[in-house]
């Protein structure tokens, strides 16, 4: 265990500290401001907690933890204390004259979330007077606070945020979790309701689509932006092979395979054109075959109902039991889910899987090792596209009716979102990245305007803070370890035992 | 003897450059053979053209007996030609054992379903090519750091894993880019040693690009001389050594007058 040594930090002179505070509580403000005109501040009023709302909250936080940033430069608790509370009380008046603006002067035109419906909601509903106190005072106490917060040690709040690390260190408490986890999994669902059933149906219908997508883009390294397109092959197939659209009622065991066979199929031929485009490229022709799928599912009216979609598709049954409620679709895709993460997870430590990951690697050297590179990404792209028909084939069959808009660009970028946010090439990760994406916005309605708002928010969150994912990949993890210590060429002084180990 | 490869009248073009000019080489099964050359020469560009990753515009390649003029450097490998690279290349995101189970590729027969399912038979493979693996390594003098990342390793080690990648092919040919460059003259007499038990006890034939003289007057059975992509000379070190062409390329023309 490397020791952790305080870092002494530099004193700040006290003109540069004013500096700072002033700067910070700018800062504060000014992201108050803009929660504000997006509206988002609005959504998290609603949410009331006691006396206060998720939306002062958030603010109080803000300010406490600009203040804390802020404050480090200072010398003693005074001047900390100090130093904090000028960075609140500049931010409380930033946000007390925006309030008084918006009450005084009607912002509806320009700024459609601070109009006068919305204006005395920034002064609490009270007076202007009561309100300048109120945001003053505050500010002043959660400055100082935030301020006095900056004393604890940094080696406290790592240790704090390194729980779970060392928690995952414990012997055979993994998989106790897992065991929990699927127990949970499986036993949960009936008594939760159908609400969440849907939900976690949903999170499942994604997480399929994301195994798939992990094993072109995490495993083989072939950007794919069309990926919405298997999807949309797989629930057409059954939607054509299970509803009156052309009278033909196969029975689910026969149409799922046809369906993930029909996205196979389509994942090579657009695997052959592509065979060789790497990186950017790959992307932008990827792109346009998803695009290509929808308006052909748009167009071609006569085959495949245009913009009406097909209706009436058939709920599966299995083993004469029929699924008609939203916990029946939950253990189907339960299943799937299962099958495909079990698959994923096979791959993933076989000749296969390593010769996807050197693929990626470096696709030259791969095939100077004897990896047929044709092979093996047609092999990928039909692998995934399999996986994404088979969502959505349980998508079509659990929704009753289809539409070229379900199959929309916006689908394949989601995917390929949660795959990031959860550590690509791995597989709880896609999982991780299924609930936070897909689950996540399902319960919060609230904030269903700003979803995209908070996704970008997100991603460019994770990749400053977090790049490697959620739950980063054992691969992933090894690169990113070995590159934080030995960079470059390590000292020579180790070579002379080894050299004498040879000689041996 | 037999000679294991033949390159017949190998010519190379990138636009304009000739980089390779009817160039004639042959190796002998068994033998430790160089190829050397100022840089620019097309040494890099004629392992290129001998492992597929370039077609020759004219010219054939023939591994014993076979022609492989043309085939992909993936038909190339499996036939039984492994290389290394100039700058190393290994698969950062893999552990050692991993790359070297990379390098088995061609050895290993479970497709996608016995993968999925893991058969027995599947498993009894897998299990056969780690321990080919660990025998690699040790061969290669790195026992026991089959599960550290290859960019942890020191300089010298991630060359031998390299090798012991190249080696996991079981090729009959092994093609050396440069193996000593980079290296302390305690590594290189480490390296020589390893080439030799490369060929003496796994009996595979090498040819290598080195500039380390002593590397390739040390351990080369034969020496070929490319100079602006047509060969200058050949012959045993110490015939190479004595030609008046060579040692105008290398030191320009009128040392050896001097001399």
């Amino acid at each position: 265990m490397a020791v952790d040594l305080p870092v002494e930090r530099e004193r700040k002179p006290p003109l540069a500290l004013a500096a700072s505070a002033l700067r910070a509580g700018a800062l504060a403000g000014g992201i108050a401001i803009l929660l504000i005109i997006l509206g988002l501040q609005a959504a998290m009023w609603a949410l009331d907690i006691g006396p206060l709302s998720v939306g002062d909250l958030v603010l109080a936080v803000l300010v406490a933890w600009m203040a804390a940033r802020c404050a480090r430069g200072a010398g003693t608790a005074f001047g900390r204390a100090l130093v904090g509370a000028v960075a609140g009380v500049t931010a409380a008046v930033i946000y007390a004259a925006f309030a008084t603006l918006a009450n005084s002067v009607n912002l509806k035109e320009v700024l459609d979330n601070v109009g006068r419906d919305a204006a005395p909601a920034l002064f609490w509903h009270r007076s202007a007077e009561f309100a300048w106190l109120v945001a003053v005072a505050g500010g002043l106490v959660l400055g100082a606070a935030g301020a006095l917060a900056s004393y604890l040690p940094a080696r406290t709040v790592r240790r704090a945020a390194s729980v779970s690390a060392r928690v995952g260190a414990v012997p055979y408490l993994n998989m106790v979790l897992a065991i929990l986890a699927a127990v949970a999994l499986i036993a949960a669902p009936p008594f939760i309701g159908p609400f969440w059933d849907q939900t976690l149906g949903s999170i499942g219908i994604y997480v399929l689509m994301g195994l798939g997508l992990n094993i072109v883009v995490g495993f083989a390294g072939l950007l794919d932006l069309g990926y919405v397109a298997f999807f949309a092959i797989g629930a057409y197939t059954y939607a054509f092979l299970a509803s009156p659209k052309y009278g033909l009622h196969l029975p689910f065991l026969l149409a799922l395979p046809a369906g993930m066979a029909m996205a196979c199929l389509f994942g090579v031929l657009l695997g052959i054109p592509v065979l060789r485009m790497r990186g950017d490229y790959l992307a932008i022709v990827t792109l346009g075959f998803g695009e290509i799928i929808r308006i052909l599912m748009n167009n071609l009216t006569t085959l495949t109902g245009g913009p009406q979609g097909v209706l009436q598709i058939e709920s599966p049954s299995l083993f004469g039991l029929s699924a008609t409620r939203p916990l029946h679709y939950y253990y189907l895709i339960l299943a799937g889910c299962l099958l495909v993460g079990w698959v994923s997870y096979q791959l993933n430590r076989s000749r296969i899987g390593r010769a996807w990951v050197a693929m990626r690697e470096d696709e030259d050297v791969a095939a100077a090792s004897g990896v047929n590179i044709v092979r093996f990404r047609l092999l990928a792209f039909a692998t995934g596209a399999a996986f994404a028909g088979m969502g959505g084939v349980i998508f079509a069959s659990r929704q009753h009716a289809i539409f070229p808009s379900d199959f929309v660009m916006l689908v394949s970028i989601n995917v390929l979102c949660l795959i990031i946010i959860g550590g690509l090439g791995s597989i709880p990760g896609v999982i991780a990245g299924s609930v936070i994406l897909i689950g996540l916005p399902e319960v919060l309605r609230q904030f269903a305007d700003f979803r995209l708002l908070l996704f970008g928010a997100l991603l460019v969150l994770m990749m400053v803070a977090r790049p490697e994912g959620l739950i980063p990949s054992r691969r992933t993890r090894l690169e990113l370890e070995e590159a934080g210590q030995g960079f470059g060429r390590p000292p020579a002084v180790e070579e002379p035992a080894q050299v004498a180990e040879v000689r041996e | 003897m037999s000679a294991i490869l033949k390159v017949e009248k190998v010519s190379k073009r990138f636009g304009g450059l000739l980089a390779l000019h009817d160039v004639d080489m042959v190796v002998e099964e068994g033998s430790i053979a160089s190829l050397i050359g100022p840089n620019g020469a097309g040494k890099t560009t004629l392992f290129n053209v001998i492992s597929g990753f370039y077609k020759p515009d004219e010219g054939r390649v023939i591994l014993r007996n076979r022609e492989i003029t043309g085939l992909g450097p993936d038909r190339v490998a499996s036939l039984g030609i492994a290389r290394t690279y100039q700058n190393i290349r290994l698969f950062n995101a893999m552990s050692v054992l991993e790359n070297i189970l990379v390098g088995q590729h061609t050895l290993l027969r479970s497709g996608i379903f016995s993968s999925i399912v893991r058969t027995p038979q599947q498993r009894r493979e897998e299990e056969q090519a780690r321990q080919r693996a660990i025998e690699l390594l040790r061969f290669v003098g790195l026992q026991g750091q089959g599960d550290a990342t290859s960019r942890s390793l020191p300089y010298g080690a991630q060359r031998r894993v390299e090798i012991a990648r190249a080696l996991a092919l079981q090729p009959k040919l092994l093609l050396l880019d440069e193996p000593a460059a980079g290296m302390n003259p305690g590594e290189t007499e480490a390296l020589i040693a390893l080439i030799r038990r490369v060929r003496d006890t796994m009996g595979i034939t090498v040819l290598l690009i080195e500039h380390d003289m002593n590397v390739v007057m040390g351990i080369s059975d034969y020496v070929t001389v490319l100079d602006y992509g047509t060969k200058l000379a050949e012959g045993t070190p110490s015939q190479v050594r004595s030609d008046k062409r060579v040692i105008e390329a290398y030191l320009g023309r009128g040392v050896s007058t001097a001399a």
